[in-house]
């Protein structure tokens, strides 16, 4: 089995060499802007952050492949500027899971909040919807933890699997600790904490071996139903929890 | 136009001297008659501003720019490129252009942020003093015919086997062809988001350029009060990430994991050791 894995490397990893061969295929030549270099006004815009949607995204893509004007968005952009800029790229890129339509997301609703985990309540080891209930612990079991309730959890997204504890601190607080299990795929898990409308509390992520952890502070916590969304390079699971009333 | 005196001007808000600019350019310049005069307009069009409209706009001018001039002095130094060795020169110049600009450019309407305006008039002229020391020829489709990936097509498993066993025939060109457009289209896509990540996966995976390279193209040192190291992880760090985003896309495209091997095979020249799973 082990052998059979060395054999036929990752999904992924195989999907990297077919991407690397081919960005290698191209030539700078070949990878020209599709637009024209944008005037002097509409670039005093965007360097002032000034312009909105198909603009903005226009000159994005233009700079990217333009080296006269990524020269020209440097000498204009403040330093800090273009730190900004590759923080939300970075941001944008790992930490926000996508975000889906209210129908998309009522849908989903609908099909999880018949396994909604109360965090007050004991259920006993075994699979409750789409997880495994590994451990679970209150407060007389634990009296030197920071944490009054919590539950251990094991969920799979992708190929990969989790554990997950969902935890009630002494002061009320939401913790939660993610753990890489089983990590085939070394990406980033991203994630959010969402109300059942779809709003997000957090967003986040874990690092490549699936490990993260995070706390809500107590007034931040609605008591209503909130939706761990995990998603892993398109494959994604949702895990509906409440806290104790 | 029922223009106020002038010296009732400065008496009046920047909202009423607004209201009070010629919506055209025939309420803006002064008939042109003849082929002089005509020639000249169309280099320089601010001579031909009328006396009352010109007032107004040099009460504007003289409201805004005054505020703003030690900031624009300072902002336009930093545009200065490194060719030009006169930077307070090169401010001078700039300022003086877009004097000019403004009083070309400025027509009737409601300016929400008039300062932002006249610093945008600013950062407009120095983009354009800055293309002219450079002497650039924009790069894209001025430039010529643009690289357009075009519709994607998708690459199906059956193809595989028949393009590997017949080596690098036309078959063979035809999928590189596709993976090219792919890869073109996913990368344009992506940079319309991504344009900093986009140029690092760029510089790396097609110029094959080293770290540091990429580092110093990418936040040059004179820019960025950064160590080299720590800008090669700053580097390293979006194109990894970026790369993480982009190998998904592939699948939209039709390319499976298990187009690996041909892919591979063909780059060696090992073919035909491959067999279709």
């Amino acid at each position: 089995m082990a052998q059979e894995e060395n054999r036929n490397p990752s999904k992924r990893q195989a999907l990297e060499k077919i991407l690397d061969g081919g960005l290698k295929l191209l030539s700078a030549e070949g990878l020209k802007p599709q637009t024209p270099c944008p005037d002097s006004w509409t670039f005093a815009l965007y360097v002032q952050g000034q312009l909105d949607g198909d603009m903005r995204r226009s000159v994005n893509a233009h700079i990217a492949l333009c080296s006269e004007c990524y020269r020209e968005y440097l000498a204009l952009a403040e330093p800090q500027d273009v730190m900004k800029e590759v923080e939300r790229e970075l941001h944008s890129t790992t930490t926000a899971p996508p975000e889906r339509s209210p129908d998309a997301w009522r849908r989903r609703i609908d099909r999880i909040k018949r396994f909604v985990i109360d965090l007050g309540k004991t259920y006993g080891t075994g699979v409750f919807g789409p997880v495994l209930v590994i451990a679970e612990t209150s407060a007389s079991k634990g009296k030197h933890s920071s944490l009054k309730l919590s539950k251990l959890l094991e969920t799979s997204v992708g190929n990969n699997t989790y554990r997950i504890q969902l935890g009630v601190r002494r002061d009320g607080a939401f913790e939660c600790e993610i753990d890489g299990h089983k990590i085939k795929d070394e990406t980033c898990l991203r994630l959010a904490v969402r109300r059942d409308t779809g709003e997000a509390l957090l967003l986040t992520e874990t690092n490549v071996h699936g490990n993260t952890n995070f706390v809500l502070a107590n007034e931040k916590v609605p008591q209503d139903m909130l939706v761990l969304d995990l998603h892993l390079d398109g494959h994604e699971s949702q895990i509906a929890f409440r806290m104790p009333a | 136009m029922g223009t106020p005196a002038p010296a009732d001007k400065p008496r009046l808000s920047d909202e009423d001297l607004f209201d009070l600019l010629p919506a055209s350019e025939q309420e803006k310049y002064r008939p042109r008659v003849t082929d002089e005069e005509k020639a000249t307009f169309r280099k320089a069009k601010e001579k031909f501003i009328r006396d009352q409209v010109k007032e107004i706009l040099d009460e504007l001018w003289n409201r805004h720019y005054p505020a703003q001039v030690q900031i624009l002095h300072v902002k336009l130094c930093r545009i200065c490129p490194p060719e030009e060795p006169d930077r307070d020169g090169f401010a001078a110049e700039c300022t003086k252009k877009a004097y000019t600009a403004f009083l070309r450019r400025t027509f009737k309407q409601s300016y929400e942020n008039f300062a932002g305006y006249l610093y945008t008039i600013f950062v407009s002229t120095a983009i354009d003093e800055y293309r002219r020391i450079h002497g650039r020829k924009p790069e894209g489709a001025q430039d010529g015919e643009p690289a357009r990936p075009g519709s994607p097509l998708p690459v199906t498993i059956d193809e595989v086997p028949n393009v590997v066993s017949a080596g690098k025939g036309p078959l063979q060109e035809l999928t590189e062809e596709q993976l090219r457009g792919i890869i073109e289209a996913i990368l344009h896509d992506h940079a319309r988001e991504h344009p900093i990540s986009a140029r690092t996966v760029r510089l790396r995976g097609t110029e094959g350029k080293t770290w540091p390279e990429i580092a110093e193209t990418v936040f040059p040192a004179d820019k960025f009060e950064k160590s080299l190291e720590a800008r090669n992880g700053d580097v390293r760090r979006l194109f990894k990430q970026n790369r993480a985003e982009i190998v998904p896309k592939l699948e939209k495209y039709g390319i499976t994991s298990e187009h690996t091997f041909h892919w591979k095979e063909a780059y060696s020249g090992a073919r035909g050791k491959s067999k279709p799973e």
